[in-house]
C-alpha cells in the first residue's frame, strides 16, 4: 500500500522557473528511503512538500491514502499528528526543557499528562538524555538537541518519519547511533525517509533511494540502480 | 477558578522572552483609562441633566405685571397699589385651592431683584422699578395646566405662565448632544485599542513565527495556536485593565477634591452614584477583556489561516 504518492507534482516560489517538477513516485508503507541529490538540487524543498510544510504548485500529492487537495483544513492537524519530521535545524522551543519539547506532540493531540509522563520519561531513556529531561536545547550539545530532536518526532509513533541531513551536525559515531535507531524504528513499521547528501552512510547502511537530479526524482534501489 | 486563570500557564510559544511584551497591558491600561473617563462623564452629565429637569419638572413660575396706569395722585395710586395685591391674594387663594396644585410660594421683591439684575447691570436702579410679582408653584405630574391657565386669567387677564418647557428642551439638547460626543469619542477609542491590539497580535505572530511553525507542523490546530495568543492577550489585558481602572478611580477621586475645592456650582449637579462607581470600576475591565479576547482571536486565527 502506497503510503506516499506524488502525481505530477511541481513546486516553484514565488514567480520563478519550477524547482521541482513532475514529480511521479510513490512510497510504500514500512520502506526505508533515502533522499539524496547534491546541495541546492531541492531535498529539503521535497521534505518540505511532505511534511506538509509547503503547498505543491501543481499535482497532486497523497499521504495516507488522503488526496491533499481535498482534505479540509481542519483535518489538516490530524494528518500532521501521523508524521515525525526531524528538522535539519532541530526546531527546538528554547525556552522549553527537553522534557516539554518531546512532550509537545502529544500535548497539542490533547493525550493526558500521566500519559505525556510516563511516554516521555521512556523515551528520554532510550535516546540516552534520561538525566536532561530539564535542561534547556540552547544548554546541550549538537548532538544532543539531534536526539531530542528525533525524540520529538517519534514519540507519538507516526507512521511517516522524515529527517533532514539527520547526521549532518554530529560526530560519526552519533550518526551511526542514530542510524541504528532510524532502522530500529523502521523494524517497527514506521516508514522513514531521510535526506542527505552523506554517501558514507547511504553505503553504510544501504537503502532504496530517491535521487533528486535536474528538479526531477529518480527511484534507485539499495545499490543506486535506477529502477524508474 | 479564579486561582486556576492566574496560575502560571506553560505556553508553548515564548511570549515572556520577547521585546515589548507588555505592550498590551499598556495599550489596555491606557483604554480602560480613557473609556473610564469618558463613561465618569457621560454618567456625570446624565446625572446632571436628571437633576436639572427634575428641578425643572413640576415647576411653574407665574408672572403677573405690575399695572402701567398712569395715576394723578397719591390716592389714586394707593387705590392701584391696592387693587393689585388683592388680585395676588386672590391668585394666591386659587392656588391653593387647587388640587393639582402642591405648593406655592410668593417670591420676595428682593429675589426678583436678584434674579433681575445680572441682566440690567449694576447701573439701574431697581428700587425705582416696577417689578413683577413672580409665583413659584409646585404642581402635581400630570396637571391640568391649560385649566389653571384659564383659571389665572380670570383673575388677571395680563398673568402669564412660565411652565419651562423650552429650557428643559434645551438643556437636554445640550446634555444630549455632549453625552452624543463623549460617547463617539468612548466608541473610538476603543476602536483605536482593537486595531492596536490586532497589529500587536500580527507583530507577536511574526516574532514568534518560528515557534508558531514548528507548533503548525507538529500537528497543533489553528485553535490550539490561537488558543496561546487568546490567553496571554487576555492575562495582559486583565492586568493593564485593572491597573488603568484604579489610575482612573484615583482621577476621578481627585478631580471629584479638587472641585469641592473650589466650590465650583455648576460641578456640584456632577454627582457619581455609588451604583455609578460600580460600572466604572467593572465595565471597562470587562469590555477590555472581551475586546481583547475576541480581537486576539480573530487575528491569531486570520494569519493562522495563511499557513500552508
Amino acid at each position: 500500500m502506497s503510503l506516499v504518492k506524488f502525481s505530477d507534482v511541481g513546486l516553484r516560489y514565488s514567480t520563478g522557473e519550477e524547482i521541482l517538477h513532475d514529480l511521479n513516485f510513490e512510497i510504500e508503507s514500512g520502506s526505508f528511503h533515502y533522499l539524496t541529490g547534491p546541495s541546492g538540487a531541492g531535498k529539503t524543498s521535497l521534505m518540505k512538500l511532505l511534511y506538509l510544510g509547503q503547498k505543491p504548485t501543481r499535482g497532486i500529492v497523497s499521504l495516507f491514502g488522503n488526496d491533499l487537495t481535498r482534505v479540509k483544513p481542519n483535518a489538516m492537524p490530524e494528518i500532521r499528528r501521523q508524521i515525525g519530521v526531524v528538522f535539519q535545524d532541530f526546531r527546538l522551543l528554547n525556552h522549553m526543557s527537553t522534557f516539554d519539547n518531546i512532550a509537545l506532540p502529544l500535548r497539542v493531540a490533547g493525550i493526558n499528562e500521566q500519559h505525556i509522563k510516563k511516554n516521555v520519561t521512556e523515551l528520554l531513556q532510550w535516546v540516552g538524555l534520561g538525566d536532561r529531561l530539564s535542561a534547556r536545547p540552547p544548554t546541550l550539545s549538537g548532538g544532543e538537541q539531534q536526539r531530542i530532536a528525533i525524540a520529538r518526532a517519534v514519540i507519538n509513533r507516526p507512521k511517516l518519519l522524515l529527517a533532514d541531513e539527520p547526521t549532518g551536525s554530529v560526530d560519526e559515531n552519533i550518526g551511526i547511533k542514530l542510524m541504528s535507531l532510524f532502522e530500529n524504528l523502521n523494524r517497527h513499521g514506521t516508514t522513514v525517509i531521510i535526506a542527505t547528501h552523506n554517501e558514507d552512510l547511504v553505503r553504510r547502511f544501504p537503502h532504496p533511494r530517491l535521487k533528486i537530479e535536474n528538479g526531477m526524482v529518480h527511484m534507485q534501489d539499495k545499490k543506486g540502480t535506477k529502477v524508474a | 477558578m479564579a486561582k486556576r486563570f492566574f496560575a502560571k500557564y506553560d505556553y508553548d510559544i515564548a511570549f515572556d522572552e520577547e521585546v515589548g511584551t507588555n505592550l498590551i497591558s499598556w495599550n489596555t491600561g491606557l483604554m480602560v483609562f480613557f473609556v473610564t473617563l469618558t463613561l465618569a462623564v457621560n454618567l456625570m452629565l446624565s446625572s446632571m441633566s436628571k437633576t436639572w429637569v427634575e428641578g425643572l419638572s413640576g415647576a411653574l413660575t407665574i408672572e403677573v405685571r405690575p399695572p402701567l396706569v398712569a395715576v394723578d395722585t397719591e390716592k389714586n395710586a394707593q387705590a392701584v397699589d391696592e387693587e393689585f395685591k388683592n388680585k395676588i391674594k386672590d391668585i394666591m387663594s386659587m392656588l391653593r385651592k387647587n388640587i393639582d396644585v402642591k405648593e406655592t410660594r410668593l417670591l420676595a421683591d428682593s429675589e426678583v431683584r436678584d434674579l433681575i439684575k445680572p441682566w440690567m447691570g449694576d447701573n439701574i436702579a431697581l428700587e425705582t422699578m416696577p417689578l413683577p410679582t413672580l409665583i413659584d408653584v409646585r404642581i402635581n405630574e400630570g396637571a391640568n395646566v391649560t385649566q389653571l391657565k384659564l383659571d389665572l386669567t380670570k383673575i388677571e387677564p395680563s398673568a402669564t405662565i412660565d411652565s419651562h418647557s423650552d429650557t428643559i428642551k434645551d438643556i437636554q439638547k445640550v446634555m444630549n448632544t455632549a453625552s452624543g460626543f463623549v460617547s463617539l469619542l468612548t466608541i473610538l477609542i476603543v476602536f483605536l485599542a482593537t486595531i492596536s491590539i490586532s497589529g500587536i497580535i500580527r507583530s507577536k505572530l511574526m516574532i514568534h513565527r518560528d515557534e508558531v511553525e514548528t507548533l503548525h507542523l507538529i500537528g497543533a490546530s489553528n485553535e490550539y495556536i490561537a488558543r496561546q495568543f487568546r490567553h496571554h492577550t487576555l492575562n495582559k489585558t486583565i492586568k493593564g485593565a485593572v491597573v488603568g481602572m484604579i489610575f482612573t478611580i484615583v482621577t476621578l477621586l481627585i478631580i471629584g477634591s479638587v472641585t469641592e475645592t473650589l466650590n465650583a456650582s455648576v460641578i456640584s449637579y456632577m454627582q457619581v452614584m455609588p451604583w455609578h462607581w460600580l460600572l466604572l470600576a467593572i465595565a471597562p475591565v470587562v469590555l477590555g477583556a472581551v475586546i481583547a479576547h475576541l480581537t486576539a482571536q480573530a487575528a491569531s486565527l486570520r494569519e493562522l489561516s495563511k499557513l500552508p
